[in-house]
């Protein structure tokens, strides 16, 4: 079905952008910025929900496939590759485009107030609608090429946005190790994307594209279904580099650990909190960094045929979860702490996709997506209110001064520690069931338990150190009224908030993550008057505490304050988003806890187009109760799944109703399985009391208490990069490349050219001596040359 | 009748004492006189042939190459007028600035 109008959704964020650079920046009134790039994003919302549940939406539950198509030009042809600008929304992009706009929505109307005040207002809101333009054009493009360029176009788009604060050097600098760390990633998917082509152009069908389709009457097939019909690559570590499918997987992959923050290339996400907090909610938690997972299950049909592939993707998704969660349990800068729990909850969502269980991620994407927006806005909020401090060591006791973000903010902790009701609880228990519960192929025997254990100690430790940040931020003592270091700044700070009488003094608060607007020349102004001892002073505070962002905080005497409607507002709606959330994905054996049936309404929707892991042939007695008698080609697959032979495809549209377990999760429920996850659920729920119980008892007693120096330090990670990958690659340049190679060969080739042509001057200047007979000897011996030519060849010749 | 020979061999001589009159003579007019010398002992190879031949062309190329040699003396001694003019002298081993 083909639907111009979602070709609008991509491109209202696009106008929008284009409207706040061109026309905001002379405009300048921030009610005029605010609106433009608010209400392009609402046209895109509104437009997203009415297409995914309107008249033969995308997501309208039932049997029926639809996808939207919106063709726009083809965009090149070249032989048989084929790329075109079209969009497309199936039920996978569907999901991804409601929460990205709605998200999305909410966080713009928050930024329109966490920026009050900013210099540059109408460039943040032109990139952070960019940014949206790019994030749609990534989720709804119809083919692997188009995706790409979204994929590059967020990248960009966070580049500038953590780059955002243009005087200050540390986000500069994370801005570049961002980009770079990207880069490192698209390399993996620009290739992988050529894998895709060959492989389907060995299969005979070359193309990119993810649907069957007919754009102006030429036959698109899917790649994805051409992949899905190829025999599966066999469990074995030597797949990885033989050039089938597990090797277009694993370079996709590798774009996704860039984007999505793993193992080994997370490095950047923590830093690119240097960006405004609306940002990191937005990019750095909730939409880009999602992008990887939703690769990865867009291409679930490629990795459901790379079981190494697959292996490798749960490894390092435990690897990270763990890895993240333990550093998170350590940090002071709130920020820093959202950072590693985004880091650590992508993990799981790799995890999930990992263990073959796409659904579980998906639904985990949708339901971080809230709480961690959130938590990020609420920490926002929390930052504003603090005047831009973000080390929780000086925050404490601001439950009482800011109840609407504690009491949202604490339904983001339920949420993210898996509290039952709450949305996280579904999805995260939905991923450790599944990782407990995975037979197949992909995952050899022992490993799930191995990987099980990993994610629920990983769900302790999330519920921990996010009741330690409660905790440190709005329990215990108020410590934010203890003189910091460099506290002569913080006075002469006040005192020109005095000076200027300013009515709401948080508006003009300075530093923090935005150190760039106007009170901190107000404030440099009154040092002016105020002589140089404070100036002196101020100056100081800027170096006096690096970690803490040469923030100013709160003066003495101040008291934090609740944020304005604008801020709170996006924060309620996003706290009943992650408390009833979850309820779209209740799993059978909870909601028959309850006596309510099938309400799955998530993986009923999700289940049609995601293709399934091919089951091992050993110990999965279940596949063979999962059928009943009307669904006779399930019966067969499952059949074959037993011999573990076939591998089982499930293809996208035209081919979704065939092959394997496209059936209700309701109908693959046998009572051994469903009381065995309800005691897992259990567990999850001991795990995440227990993990929240821990926290308090520890940090609310010591909530300065001293973690490890090597969490503290993150292992080391960016030093042990620094030493054994960034260093190497400095010194190789500039010793290498440049004072050898560069210096040494390419100069002397130029420097060899000039000098050869010189040099054979200085030979040919020898036949212009400049006496005039040596040139008529030089003549007559030519003469005679030609002369005795002719006498000796010529007339012998003629003769 | 003189044979052909007898007039080539006088030609060559000529002509070879004027290539040898322009490699080794330092002034510009004897140069120069040297060089109708070479001139005109072409000159008599042409008559020469064409009076063998029967063909008249020969004698055709040596009027054009009197007239070609006229054209040349007038403007050969106007540059060595102006050299003697700058220079004070007709050596032509000292007019040598256009050397590189």
């Amino acid at each position: 079905m083909t639907n111009h109008w979602l070709s609008v959704i991509v491109f209202a964020p696009l106008v929008g952008a284009a409207i706040n650079w061109l026309v905001g920046r002379r405009v300048r009134s921030e009610a005029f910025i605010g609106t433009v790039a608010c209400a392009s994003i609402g046209v895109s919302t509104v437009l997203a929900f009415i297409i995914a549940f309107g008249h033969d939406g995308a997501l309208r539950g039932g049997e029926e496939v639809h996808i939207v198509y919106s063709h726009l030009w083809t965009w090149m042809q070249v032989g048989d590759f084929r790329a075109d600008f079209g969009f497309a929304m199936d039920r996978l992009s569907g999901i991804y485009t409601l929460f990205v706009t709605f998200v999305g929505l909410l966080i713009h109307v928050f930024a329109t107030g966490y920026m009050h005040g900013d210099k540059s207002f109408y460039r943040f809101f032109a990139y952070l609608n960019l940014f949206m333009f790019m994030m749609l054009t990534l989720v709804l493009a119809d083919n692997l090429l188009l995706m790409f360029v979204g994929w590059e176009g967020v990248g960009l788009c966070s580049y500038l946005l953590i780059g955002y604060y243009v005087d200050r050097k540390e986000a500069g600098d994370a801005a570049k190790k961002a980009f770079v760390a990207n880069r490192i990633g698209d390399w993996g998917v620009i290739l992988g994307i050529m894998f895709v082509f060959f492989l389907t152009a060995q299969a005979g069908r070359p193309s990119i594209s993810f649907f069957d389709k007919t754009p102006i009457g030429i036959d698109v097939t899917s790649a994805l279904a051409t992949i899905g019909n190829m025999t599966s690559d066999p469990f074995a570590w030597s797949t990885l580099f033989a050039g089938g499918i597990t090797s277009a997987a694993i370079l996709l992959f590798i774009g996704a650990t860039g984007k999505s923050a793993q193992i080994p290339l997370f490095v950047w996400l923590p830093d690119a909190m240097a960006g405004p907090t609306p940002v990191s909610a937005l990019i750095h938690a909730a939409t880009m960094v999602t992008a990887g997972v939703y690769m990865i299950v867009r291409c679930s049909q490629i990795y459901v045929h790379a079981p190494t592939a697959l292996f490798v993707i749960a490894i390092i998704g435990a690897a990270t979860a763990i890895f993240a969660a333990t550093i998170g349990l350590a940090q002071n800068d709130i920020k820093k702490v959202l950072a590693y729990s985004t880091v650590s909850q992508i993990g799981y969502m790799m995890l999930a996709c990992g263990v073959g269980a796409f659904v579980a991620a998906i639904f985990h994407v949708m339901t971080h997506a809230s709480f961690k927006a959130l938590l990020f806005l609420g920490s926002g909020s929390v930052i504003h209110g603090m005047h831009h401090e973000q080390d929780m060591r000086r925050m404490g006791g601001l439950k009482k001064f800011m109840p609407v973000t504690f009491w949202t903010m604490l339904t983001g902790l339920f949420a993210i520690s898996g509290i039952p009701i709450f949305a996280g609880f579904f999805s995260k228990d939905e991923i450790l069931w599944k990782t407990w519960s995975a037979h197949n192929a992909a995952i050899p025997d022992g490993a799930n338990i191995v990987l099980w254990v990993v994610g629920a100690l990983t769900a302790l430790l999330t519920a921990a150190y996010m009741t330690r940040m409660m905790v440190m931020t709005f329990g215990g003592t108020e410590r934010f009224r203890e003189a910091p270091a460099g506290g002569q700044a913080d006075e002469a700070h006040a005192h020109a908030y005095d000076e200027n009488a300013k009515p709401h003094d948080a508006q003009f608060a300075s530093a923090g993550d935005r150190p760039q607007h106007r009170p901190g020349e107000t404030i440099g102004d009154a040092h002016d008057t105020h002589g140089a001892h404070t100036a002196g002073a101020h100056g100081a505070a800027h170096t006096d505490d690096e970690e803490a962002h040469e923030h100013h905080g709160l003066a003495p005497g101040q008291v934090p304050h609740e944020s304005p409607l604008v801020m709170t507002l996006p924060l309620i709606i996003l706290a009943v988003l992650s408390t009833l959330g979850g309820l779209v994905g209740v799993p059978y054996a909870l909601s028959t806890i309850v006596g309510v049936k099938d309400v799955n309404y998530f993986e009923h929707v999700l289940e049609p187009v995601i293709a399934h892991a091919p089951e091992s042939g050993a110990g999965h007695a279940t596949a063979s109760h999962a059928a009943p008698a009307s669904r006779a080609e399930q019966t067969a697959s499952s059949t074959h799944g037993g011999e573990g032979t076939t591998p089982a495809t499930v293809g996208e549209g035209s081919q979704g109703s065939g092959a394997h377990a496209a059936a209700p999760a309701a109908n693959a429920h046998p009572p051994e399985e469903v009381r065995m996850e309800r005691w897992f659920t259990l567990i999850s729920i001991v795990i995440a009391v227990l993990g929240i119980g821990l926290g308090w008892l520890i940090f609310n007693h010591q909530p300065l208490l001293r973690m490890p120096r090597l969490l503290e330090n993150k292992y080391y990670v960016d030093e042990v990069y620094d030493a054994t990958i960034i260093n190497p690659i400095k010194v190789g340049s500039r010793e290498g490349l440049w004072k050898i190679f560069d210096a040494g060969v390419i100069d002397g080739m130029v420097n060899g050219v000039g000098r050869a042509a010189s040099g054979a001057g200085s030979i040919a200047r020898r036949l212009q001596p400049g006496f005039v007979r040596s040139y008529a000897a030089i003549i007559l011996l030519g003469a005679l040359v030609v002369v005795g030519y002719f006498t000796v060849f010529v007339v012998n010749s003629l003769r | 009748m003189v044979p052909l020979s007898w007039y080539l061999i006088l030609s060559a001589v000529l002509f070879t004492i004027g290539a040898a009159g322009v490699l080794l003579k330092r002034n510009a007019i004897s140069m120069f006189m040297c060089i109708e010398l070479m001139l005109n002992a072409v000159n008599l190879t042409f008559v020469a042939f064409s009076s063998y031949f029967r063909d008249v062309t020969g004698q055709l190329f040596v009027f054009i190459v009197m007239t070609v040699a006229a054209a040349e003396a007038a403007v050969g001694l106007g540059i060595i007028i102006a050299i003697f003019r700058n220079r004070e002298s007709l050596d032509v081993d000292e007019a040598s600035v256009l050397k590189f």
